[in-house]
Order: structure tokens, then sequence, then C-alpha cells
């Protein structure tokens, strides 16, 4: 586990399905990421960093119940895994410690 | 349940995009991922309305396509979809860079191609694009009478009296064809480029107004409309309307009042004026003139009704002219506006004009260089690929796929056909200024206009590298890894024979183009040097109108031999008018040519009197009665007498001031028009004063005169600037289009040969590369180094040969059919086409030599050591 490491966009998209919570499937995950990290991806890059994530057993995923709006198609939902949740703990850890001392620099931007 | 809602939704989602993504999209996902995009599409669908969440969602299905690659082959076969092009990309780079001289010149040979056939390609754009920018150009057309391109002056009002059903409009043209001062308070100008038209010429032809009210502009009399640019001269920054110009009209003064200002006219149109002013200022003062049914003197345009076809408009005109009592036998007909400017065939034509045949012919040079520059490229991948048959193998015993290894292929030759179209674009950029300077033109870049070319030469490029990675990308694909790494299996013999079809094909093509070249040089030289009958040098033609009394002056420096004036100068369009010969009934009538000079014309022009006398001051008669005929005249006569029984033959002059008298004298004919046309019928007879006098200066001492000319000139010809021109230059200037021509096809023939030969490099390379170990092998037997560069050459020779045979009949048709054209050609030898091949072989001997040269000069102990 602590060898493979998680890519950024990787990263990013497991954060976001821990915290949807439940709710994670491909579309949501896009508009999340979207609205707070302000960046536009496909919903192509998304479903292969969850299938990534699938493969390395970081995620995984069921399939939900069909709605009208999506033509009576069932969604595909993620969820995080245990080793899941301990891969971003771990990466949090370390990051944090690269981060205090950033702070401590007082660096001011533009 | 799925299968019925699907079929409610998804006629609102794109159809060939759904169709996509379920082939292209993994199985386990597709569900999920048709869902997700199929609510992203409703999403956007609100909000940014359908279309745009069309474009939106094939965005997303691409994506997704290029992300999880194909779908229904087993894993093991999957390569996974951006990677692998990414990698196809690398190698392409690598090979390109690992063979830098070869790739520079197959890129070289490919965007010079490109780029000469996107400039000639502007240049056809812009001429076919002349007129366009009339909004109603597909319903105005130019009433043309036999082959004259101006009217009776009452033929447009007739016309709309009797056919008004058909007609929407007229406009009548009347241009002032003379240069003519135009005064502002106090500053004047001469101007030339003055029209009066009807009220209506605004309403017909398409013009921005800048200022003014374009549907009462012209209304009035006295009104004028000036371009952009001639306010700006004249007024400056402020407001020209309501201002007051003085213009001169046939001998008289008119004031017009500034009632419009237009943006300045496009170049890429028939008219050039910067003056417009109302017809109908002339109604009283001219007003005979303004309603001539017999005079040729203005332009008659119509705009037909909505839903008139050409066709039944004309239909109508043998009513209409036999309702003038016209004689049977005479036709009129429409000419479409947009044809104006490709007609140089009319008599009193109006405009700059260009023969649609060197629109065509341009085209055609264009393709083939285009076509050379393909060709060149597609050898020479093809010869390239040829020595790739060892990393095939390689590759294929790695695991590499047959489809990987054409897709790899492709990439690299289209890529590189794609890097030739990008340098192209820049050299197109880079050059345009110096091609605008050859051709006379402003060609600009106009994105939006030239995007559907640029569109064509993307597929071009796409296409032209298709074809050059063709051969490597099926048939070394296909070969076994053991027969590859083997045999160093190469070119097969089917290829060889390609490649040298190809290289026959780009030589013909560069020895038509060389002989094409030279024979329109030749024609050039032959219509500038040919003998006038008149001689052209040290002659200086000056504006006066003050003719005596300059003519008198002048004859007494000594830097001037004579003295001479004429209505016109050659060049000039000479009028034609009714005559009435000795030995014709009495009410026939004949048109000719006529033109009036001073008593010294012939002495001055130097053109020689074959019978009887030229005009003589001291001949009583001659300044009312004599009248001169060239030979062309003698012999249209066809009056049953020879030239030599002409002399004293009567002759009448039936326009405007009718004159009779004699014929004194019979002049050689001599070419007061360009030679593209045979002289015609020429009669000369005396008049007092002319508006250009013809000064005949000293050799050597011809600046000086001039300057001692000038110095007097105010006192000579007062309210007259110093206009002068030379002769010469001018009657070369007859022959623009045809300088144009040869600089333009000189220039293209020599890319195409450049381009020829540097295909040629390219495989004499690598047959001397293949050939190594041969050379090496028979200098070591004793061959001489002659015999071995010999030996080389000696293939590429015979397809030099080979390509000259099939060119030069090509060629001679071609060359005989152009010069058809022209009243006077130049001879064609035999010796013209000999040189043209002897040069194309010199050419290709010379660019061979350098490979075989030095293939012939290697030491073969260091060609056969490395096995």
């Amino acid at each position: 586990m602590k060898g493979d490491n998680l890519g950024e966009f990787e990263e990013l998209v497991l954060l976001t399905v821990c915290n949807l919570n439940g709710e994670a499937y491909g579309l949501a995950i896009r508009k999340t990421i979207a609205e707070e990290a302000e960046r536009t991806v496909s919903v192509g890059a998304i479903y292969a960093a969850l299938e990534r994530l699938e493969r390395k057993e970081y995620v995984e995923s069921w399939m939900g119940e069909p709605t009208q709006a999506r033509g009576g198609r069932r969604k595909r939902m993620y969820r995080a895994t245990a080793s899941g949740v301990d891969v971003l703990l771990h990466v949090r850890r370390v990051r944090s410690r690269f981060w205090r001392r950033f702070d401590e620099l007082g660096l001011q931007g533009s | 349940m799925w299968e019925h809602e699907n079929k409610q939704r998804e006629h609102n989602v794109p159809k060939l995009a759904l169709r996509t993504l379920r082939r292209y999209c993994p199985g386990r996902l597709l569900e999920g991922v048709e869902g997700d995009l199929e609510e992203f599409f409703a999403e956007r669908s609100t909000q940014y309305g359908h279309s745009v969440a069309a474009l939106l969602y094939w965005k997303e299905v691409l994506l997704v396509c290029a992300w999880h690659g194909r779908k229904d082959k087993p894993a093991y076969q999957q390569a996974r979809g951006f990677v692998m092009w990414k990698n196809y990309l690398t190698i392409a780079r690598r090979n390109l860079l690992k063979n830098k001289g070869f790739s520079a010149i197959n890129i070289l040979g490919l965007t010079v191609g490109m780029a000469c056939c996107m400039l000639l390609l502007l240049y056809v754009q812009d001429e076919l694009s002349y007129d366009q920018h009339h909004e109603e150009r597909d319903r105005i057309y130019r009433y043309v009478f036999m082959n004259w391109a101006a009217t009776a002056p009452a033929t447009g009002p007739a016309l709309m009296e009797e056919y008004g059903h058909l007609l929407e409009s007229y406009v009548r043209v009347l241009p002032q064809s003379v240069e003519e001062p135009v005064t502002y308070r106090d500053q004047q100008f001469m101007e030339s480029r003055v029209i009066y038209a009807d009220s209506t010429f605004l309403d017909v032809f398409t013009h921005t107004m800048l200022r003014g009210n374009a549907a009462t502009a012209l209304d009035n009399p006295n009104s004028m409309v000036i371009t952009s640019s001639t306010a700006q001269k004249y007024f400056g920054d402020a407001n020209p309307l309501g201002e007051t110009l003085t213009m001169r009209f046939w001998g008289q003064s008119f004031s017009f009042e500034v009632t419009g200002v237009i943006a300045d006219l496009p170049e890429t149109s028939h008219f050039t004026f910067d003056f417009l002013g109302s017809l109908a200022t002339f109604r009283q003062p001219f007003a005979g003139a303004m309603q001539s049914t017999g005079w040729a003197g203005m332009y008659t345009y119509v705009l037909l009704e909505p839903g008139t076809t050409q066709q039944q408009f004309e239909a109508i005109l043998p009513d209409y002219l036999s309702s003038r009592n016209f004689p049977a036998g005479l036709t009129a007909r429409l000419q479409p506006l947009t044809d104006i400017r490709f007609d140089p065939s009319l008599e009193k034509d109006y405009g700059p004009r260009t023969n649609s045949s060197y629109v065509y012919l341009l085209l055609v040079i264009a393709g083939f260089v285009l076509v050379v520059a393909c060709v060149n490229f597609m050898n020479l991948t093809t010869a390239r690929a040829a020595d790739r048959a060892k990393e095939v193998g390689m590759r294929k015993t790695l695991g590499a796929q047959q489809g990987q290894l054409v897709r790899q292929f492709l990439t690299e030759s289209i890529g590189l056909s794609l890097i030739a179209l990008l340098l192209a674009c820049v050299v197109v950029v880079v050059a345009l200024p110096t091609f605008n300077g050859i051709t006379g033109k402003t060609l600009q870049i106009d994105v939006i206009r030239n995007l559907p070319m640029l569109g064509m030469f993307v597929l071009l490029a796409f296409g032209v590298g298709l074809s050059g990675g063709l051969y490597p990308a099926f048939v070394l694909a296909r070969f076994r890894p053991i027969t590859a790494l083997r045999n160093n299996a190469g070119a097969s013999a089917a290829s060889t024979r390609l490649r040298k079809a190809l290289v026959v094909g780009q030589f013909a093509i560069s020895v038509f183009l060389i002989i094409g070249a030279t024979v329109v040089f030749q024609q050039l030289n032959y219509m500038q040097n040919k003998d006038l009958g008149f001689d052209k040098d040290q002659v200086v033609m000056i504006q006066t109108n003050n003719y005596p009394v300059v003519k008198e002056a002048l004859t007494q420096l000594s830097g001037v031999r004579h003295v001479s004036g004429s209505q016109h100068v050659p060049g000039e369009r000479i009028g034609i008018y009714p005559v009435r010969l000795e030995g014709m009934p009495q009410d026939t009538t004949v048109l000719m040519r006529a033109m009036s000079v001073d008593f010294d014309y012939f002495t001055t022009m130097g053109i020689s009197v074959n019978e009887g006398r030229g005009f003589a001051e001291d001949m009583g008669n001659d300044a009312a009665g004599a009248f001169v005929l060239n030979e062309a005249a003698m012999r249209a006569w066809g009056a049953g007498f020879g030239i030599d029984e002409a002399v004293g033959k009567d002759f009448e002059w039936l326009w405007g001031q009718e004159r009779t008298g004699k014929v004194i004298g019979i002049v050689e004919d001599f070419h007061y028009a360009s030679l593209h046309t045979a002289v015609e019928p020429l009669v000369l007879y005396v008049a007092p004063a002319h508006r250009s006098a013809l000064v005949r200066l000293q050799q050597g001492r011809i600046q000086e005169t001039l300057r001692v000319i000038e110095a007097e000139w105010a006192t000579l010809s007062p309210d007259m600037p110093f206009n002068v021109s030379f002769l010469d230059s001018r009657m070369d200037a007859l022959y623009r289009a045809e300088q144009r021509l040869s600089s333009v096809f000189g220039m293209f023939t020599a890319i195409a040969i450049m381009i020829a030969c540097l295909g040629l490099f390219g495989l004499a390379t690598f047959t001397a590369e293949k050939r190594k170990k041969e050379m090496g092998v028979r200098k070591v037997l004793g061959a001489s180094q002659v015999s071995l560069v010999v030996l080389l050459s000696r293939e590429f020779a015979w397809l030099v040969g080979i390509a000259i045979v099939v060119a030069v009949p090509v060629a001679y048709v071609a060359v005989n059919r152009w010069l058809s054209d022209f009243a006077y050609q130049v001879e064609i030898g035999l010796g013209i086409y000999i040189m043209s091949a002897l040069a194309a072989l010199s050419i290709a001997l010379l660019t061979v030599s350098y490979q075989a040269i030095r293939a012939a000069t290697a030491n073969p102990v260091t060609v056969i050591r490395t096995e």
C-alpha cells in the first residue's frame, strides 16, 4: 500500500468519492471537481481514474437505481474501501509535514 | 424497461455519437457512462440549448473513446487508447531526427509545392472575385451590341420604356476618358478617374455609403459622389457634403455639389473611379449627345426583374432592334456583370481586363507544381521506407501487431506532410509581399474567406501523407518477421517500377514547363521588339492644350528633331467612324478607324509612305480634304483597283463635320495597337490642334532637352502640368499581362524543376547507398571511376529521356494553341524543344552526379569491409 503512489488526479477523485459519501458517481464527481477545484475534466478522464483506483482496490463500485433522467439506466456508484481511506490519510500525513515547513517560511504570494 | 425509456430519450441525444460510444466504451462501464452522459446532455440542453449540448456531448463521447480504447477485442489485444498514439508520435519524431537530411529534403519539397499552389490559388481567387461585391450581381448585365461594349445613350431609356416589365432598372455610365482639371477653391488637380452616371447607379451597384443618402445622392443635376480617399485629398477631415467642385467636361466647366462619400472601391472592381457625377447634369448642355441613337458613348447596364432570366431578356432583343430600324443581321446580347473582367475582345471596353485563359493557365500551373511536389513526397517516403524492413521484423518479433505498424507508418508519413503544410503557410505569409510585387496585385490573407481553401489543403496533406505512407504501412507491415530480418528485403520490383514512373512523371512536367516558359518569354520578346512600322525610341508624348504654340517653340530647340501631334498615341484606342469610299453606292457606309494627325506625323514617327505622299502644309487642300490610308484599308476596300491606283480616289468622312476629299497617299501598315490584333484599316486626316505633342528627341541629349522644355512649359502651355511620357515604355505597357505571365511562369517552372531535382537527388542518394557494395566490388575488379559514374547515371538519364519523349508532343500542342491567340506569333523552331530537353537532361545529370561521383570515388575497402 505504501508502495503504490496515488496520482494527483487520482487523489482528487478518491477524495471526492469519500466526500460525496455514498452519492458518488461519474457525473457527480465531475461536477464537484469542476466547482471546488475549478477544473473541467471530461467524463472519460474521470472514469479512467476510477478504473485505476478500482484496480488498486481503493474504491469499489455497485450499480444503483435507474432514473428517468438517465433514460432508465442505472448509475454506477463508487465508495472508498478501507485501504482507500488509509492511503488518503497517509497521503495527508505526509503532505502536512511538508506544508507545515512551508507555512513557517511565511512566504507571500502575488 | 430500459429499452422503452431509451426510445423516448434518445431522439434528443445525437444518435451517431451514442453509437460510437457503444462501440468503443468498455462493457462494464457502458451503462454508467451512457447514463451519465444522458444526464449531462439534459443539463446542458436546458442551459445552452440543443445544438451546444449536442456539441458538448460529442466531445465527451470522443474523449471517452480516447481514454478507453476499443471494446470489442480481448484485453490482451487492446492497445490502450491515448497511450499508443503518443508512442507513434515519439517514434515518428525519432525517425525524423535520425534522418535529418532526408526528412529535410522531403519536407522542403512538399512545403515549396504547397506554398506555390496556395499563392497561385490566392491569385486565382482574387481574379475570380472581381465584381462579386455587388449584391445584385446575378441580375446585373451590360448591354452589348455586336461586339461593342458601349452603346447609344438612347438605348437605356428605350429598353426601359418598352420592356419595363422585364427590367427593374437601368444605369448608363459615361466615363471621362481623359485627364481634366478638378478645382476646389484654390486647389486644382488633374483627374481622370471620373464617371457620370444615371441616378440609379447607387441602387444597382453596391457601394458603401459613408456620408449622404444613396437613394437621392445623384438625383439632381450637378451632384457628385466622391470616394473617401478623394475626400481626404481635397477636404482633409472636414465634411465634404455641400462643398462645390468644378469639373471640366467636353470643353465646358461645371460646378458640382458633393452629395455623398463612398468607401474606396475594392481592387476587384471593373469600375475605377474617384468621382461619380450625375449624368442629368448634361441633359441640357449636351442634349444632342445625351439623346443620341447612333453614338456609342455610354455603357448601359440593366438590372433584370427578379425572376427574369438572361435568356428571356435576350429573346426580345431582336424585336427591339428591328423596331429601331437596325439592319437585319445585327445582334445584341446581355453580358453578365461578372464576365466583364474576363472578356478582352469587346470594342471600346472599360476597365482593366484580363484573359480568362490566363487565369486557367495559372490554375493548371498551380496544379502541376502541387502534383510534382506530392509525387516527390510519395516517392521519397516510399524509398526510405523500403529500408525499414529490418525494423519491421524486429518490431513484430517484439510483439507489435500489424495494425499498430500500419498506424505507425501512417503517423510518420502524415506527420511529415502536416509539418510541411505548416511551413508552407508560414512561407506564404512571408512571401506574399514579394508575390504581390511580381503580379501587381494586393493579395491579402483573409482567414475567413480562405478557410475552405485551408481546409482543402489540410485534407490534401492528409491525403499525401496517406499515400506516401501507404506502401510501408501495408506492404512492409505484412512481412513475416523471419523474412524481413533475414533478407534485408528491400524494394520489390514493383515498388522500384512505381518510383521510376513517378520520376518520369515529374520530369515530364518539368520539361513541359520549361518549354512553356521559354515560349512565353520568346513571344513576349518578339512582341516588344518587333518592328512596329514606326520608330518608337526617343519619342516622348507631352500633353498640351496649346498645341500650335508648343509645336512652334519646340521645333526651335536644338535637342528636338521633329515635333508632331496626333489625336491618339499608339496603344490608345482609335475611334471607329463611318466613311464612304469611291465605288460604293450612295447610301452605304463602311466603318473604319480614323484619327487626326499633324502635318509632320509621318516624318516624326518614321512611317514610310508607300504610294502618293504624306500631308504637306503647302498643299492648300490638305487641311480640309486630304486622306491617307494604310495598306490594310486598301486591302479591305476591295474596290477592284490596286494600291498603286488608289491615289486620287474619292473619300468621304461622314461623322460630325463631314468632309469629302481624295486619297493622297498610302502608308505602310504600322502597329498603332498592341500586337494581339492584326493591323486594322486606318484613315488619317489633318487637324490643326492635338491633345498630345509627339516629340522626337535628339539621341544622347534627351534629359537635357526635357529640362529645357520643362523650364519653358509654363509659358507654352499654361493651366496644364508638364506631363511627359515615353512612347517606348508606353508600348511596353501594352504587354503587361504577358510580362506578368512570363515572370510567374518562369518562377514556377524554376520551382517545379527544383522540386523534381530534390526528388531525384533523394532517389539518387538511396540508389547510391544501396549499390555501395556493388560499386566497391566493381572497383576492385578494375572498373574506372568514370565508368562507375556512367553506370549509376545511366539509369536516371534513361528515365529523363522517357520523360522528354512524353512531354514534348504535349508541349507542342499546348504551345501552338496558346500562340494561335496572337495575330503575330514568334517562330518556334525545333531548337526550343531540343534546348529544353537538353536543359532537363543536364539538370538531372548534375543532380545525380554528386551521388554518383561520391559512390564511384569511395574507397572500396571501407565499403566492403563493413559486413
